[in-house]
């Protein structure tokens, strides 16, 4: 692959200061790169680091050892501010549950994307409008999150995750508080518009039936040992 | 979408917090402008209706009631004087004009000041001639023709529907509160209405000095024996330039049996005790105003647990610590300016029933839109003081961690 890869990580660990005094260490991995327009679902039992590794990989938090790269990026060569600014032009996230401000509407909600990031542009509000009729929510652009279903809000979050054009999109457990039907039809969301955004998706989750929809698969435990694409 | 716009947002997402932190600062604003308005208003009137006579003489007493009673009409006159020491004041050509206060009498809620034409060549306040807006002052009274002419200020004529040609009785004591006796013969004619002056005298029936002592049943030579001298309240005095008012001054103040008041001095320093009551008040307020932004950084501090996972998206999302700092800042300030907005229109609120009061007191009157420019201050002030309160939410939305925020759902 002629091209650089969109997630290059190398010797890393990271511990987290455990109650009793010592530490725990939450995640290690060897050598992983991913590249771009990948599309890979992540597993791995509860505490293996599954979260902590995404946020590695948006800058939220850096590793105590070894080197994280995104998009080309050291991370741990950036500022706090720089990571910011890094995170809200380069990565989308997706969370489980509750990933939208409930004081704003669907399409405020879109909005506030570009506005926090700092990256607020003439198209934005044409944008979110787009983006919310491709996710099937034209008309609940008014409506804020208490008046959606779940499925709905993550559509909603996958849309406003996908406002800034992010080259990848990280998303922990996005169907983690679905049932069956809608959980299909969010994925299935998520790999089209993953697709049609150019972006690299990278999908946290412990569900078999998730996990059966990706092209590529990956057991957290192993990372620790060697390389995986 | 913009910044303010998340603010406001916010804000109304915790609409009754918002409006009970507004509400507190509105409170403390709007008495600090209610207060400070009315004072200075009526600082301004009532040394404005003071200021018109050099020196008011009356009988031994207090100065201070004298000028209350004479000028104010506010508690009863204390005793009488001859009315020689008037004419006295009068040949005296140190003095300007003299003319003369007899106090003692009501029409209804109303006093009826016995006084001489001259007054009408005075004026209410500075700039404020005394003048009918309807008909004419009183004649000189003359005992053979028995005209009993009365003048009534703007206010009476308008309360109790006077015109030139009404007719009034008046009663006795100055208490409407007692049930006085009537002077049921000779009622008092109407012959003419005082444009409005916004002192006093809009509160007042003017009559003819001399008329009331005629007046049937008229105490005011009682106990004195057939043949006294007519007694009176009081003299208001101008002199013919301040050095002469001084002189007259002291000159007075030697005498037995009168007492001069410098009514301007006397209300300055009525005003002066009151001031220091309403800069008290003032304080409080202001204190108000502290302990309503207190209130705002208290209830933004209890709300933040609630906000923790918003403002850890708002991280995800790649905004700067000081972006989600500032919001914080600017929702205090933005409640801040909302009620110090709404303070402003209570203050002027306030003034306006306290001008009422104060007008149905004592005739003075207030400007209720008599904005200051140290309101601008004033909110400016408010406004910071609650953006000051906005920094301790806006230093723990600065310490939100984005892993721990976001985790734990
Ligand atoms: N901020 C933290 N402080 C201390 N320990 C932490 C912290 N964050 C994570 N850990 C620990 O690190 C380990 C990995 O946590 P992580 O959240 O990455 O697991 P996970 O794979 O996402 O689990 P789950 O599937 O339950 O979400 C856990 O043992 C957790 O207790
Ligand atoms: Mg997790």
């Amino acid at each position: 692959m002629a091209e650089r890869p969109v997630i290059r990580m190398e010797g890393v660990a990271k511990s987290f200061p455990s109650p009793d005094g010592g530490s725990l260490e939450a995640l290690r991995v060897g050598r992983w790169e991913v590249e771009a327009g990948a599309q890979t679902a992540l597993t791995g039992d509860s505490g293996s680091g599954k979260t902590t590794l995404l946020h590695l990989l948006a800058g939220v938090i850096l590793p105590d050892r070894g080197r994280v790269e995104v998009l080309g990026t050291d991370l741990a060569s950036l500022p706090e501010a720089g990571r910011d600014r890094f995170r809200g032009a380069s990565v989308g996230l997706v969370f489980q549950s509750l990933n939208l401000f409930p004081h704003l509407d669907a399409e405020e909600n879109l909005l506030a994307a570009p506005l926090l990031a700092g990256r607020k542009a003439p198209g934005d509000a044409e944008r979110a409008r787009s983006l919310l009729a491709r996710v099937g929510l034209e008309g609940r652009a008014r409506h804020r999150p208490g008046q959606m279903s779940l499925g709905e809000q993550q559509r909603v979050a996958i849309a406003r995750a996908l406002m800034n054009r992010p080259p990848l999109l990280l998303c922990d457990e996005p169907t983690g508080s679905l049932d069956g039907r809608r959980r299909d039809e969010v994925v299935a969301l998520l790999r089209e518009m993953a697709a049609e955004n150019g972006a690299t998706l990278l999908v946290v989750t412990h569900d078999d039936a998730v996990v059966a929809a990706f092209p590529s698969r990956l057991a957290i435990r192993d990372l620790a040992g060697g390389a995986a694409s | 979408m913009t910044l303010e716009r998340l603010v406001l947002r916010s804000l109304r997402h915790r609409l009754l917090a918002t409006v009970l932190s507004a509400l507190s600062i509105a409170l403390g604003v709007g008495l600090v402008v209610g207060i400070d308005t009315l004072r200075r208003e009526a600082r301004a009137n009532f040394e404005g209706a003071a200021g018109t006579w050099d020196l008011v003489v009356g009988p031994k007493g207090s100065p201070m009631a004298l000028t209350l009673s004479s000028l104010f009409h506010l508690g009863e006159a204390t005793d009488t004087m001859p009315v020689s020491a008037l004419e006295r004041l009068r040949a005296d050509p140190r003095v300007a004009l003299a003319v003369p206060v007899v106090l003692g009498d009501r029409f209804h809620e109303f006093r009826v000041v016995g006084t001489s034409e001259d007054l009408f060549r005075a004026e209410a306040r500075r700039g404020v001639p005394i003048r009918c807006a309807e008909g004419r002052p009183f004649a000189s009274f003359d005992p053979a023709a028995r005209n009993f002419e009365a003048v009534a200020g703007a206010t009476v004529a308008a309360r109790e529907g006077l015109r030139p040609g009404s007719v009034l009785t008046a009663a006795h004591g100055m208490d409407e509160r007692i049930e006085g006796e009537e002077h049921d013969e000779a009622p008092w004619t109407v012959t003419g209405v005082l444009a409005p002056t916004g002192t006093p005298l809009d509160r007042v029936v003017l009559v003819h000095a001399a008329a009331t002592w005629a007046m049937e049943g008229h105490d005011a030579t009682a106990g004195r024996g057939e043949g006294a001298e007519p007694r009176i309240s009081s003299v208001l005095v101008k002199a013919a330039n301040p050095l002469l008012a001084g002189a007259l001054f002291f000159e007075v103040r030697s005498s037995e049996t009168l007492t001069p008041a410098r009514p301007f001095l006397e209300v300055r320093s009525l005003l002066d005790l009151v001031g220091s009551a309403d800069r008290l008040l003032v304080a409080v307020s202001v204190l108000v105003v502290v302990v309503a932004a207190l209130g705002i950084l208290v209830s933004m501090i209890s709300g933040m647990r609630a906000r923790r996972r918003d403002l850890a998206m708002m991280r995800a999302l790649g905004a700067p610590r000081r972006v989600l700092a500032g919001l914080m800042v600017g929702e205090a300030a933005t409640t801040g300016a909302f009620g110090a907005g709404l303070g402003l229109l209570l203050g002027h609120g306030i003034v306006a029933a306290g001008a009422a009061a104060l007008t149905e007191w004592t005739g003075v009157r207030v400007r209720p839109t008599a904005f200051a420019p140290e309101e601008i201050l004033l909110f400016a002030g408010a406004v910071g003081i609650c953006a000051l309160a906005g920094l301790l939410p806006a230093a723990a939305a600065w310490r939100t961690e984005v892993a721990e925020g976001l985790s734990g759902e």
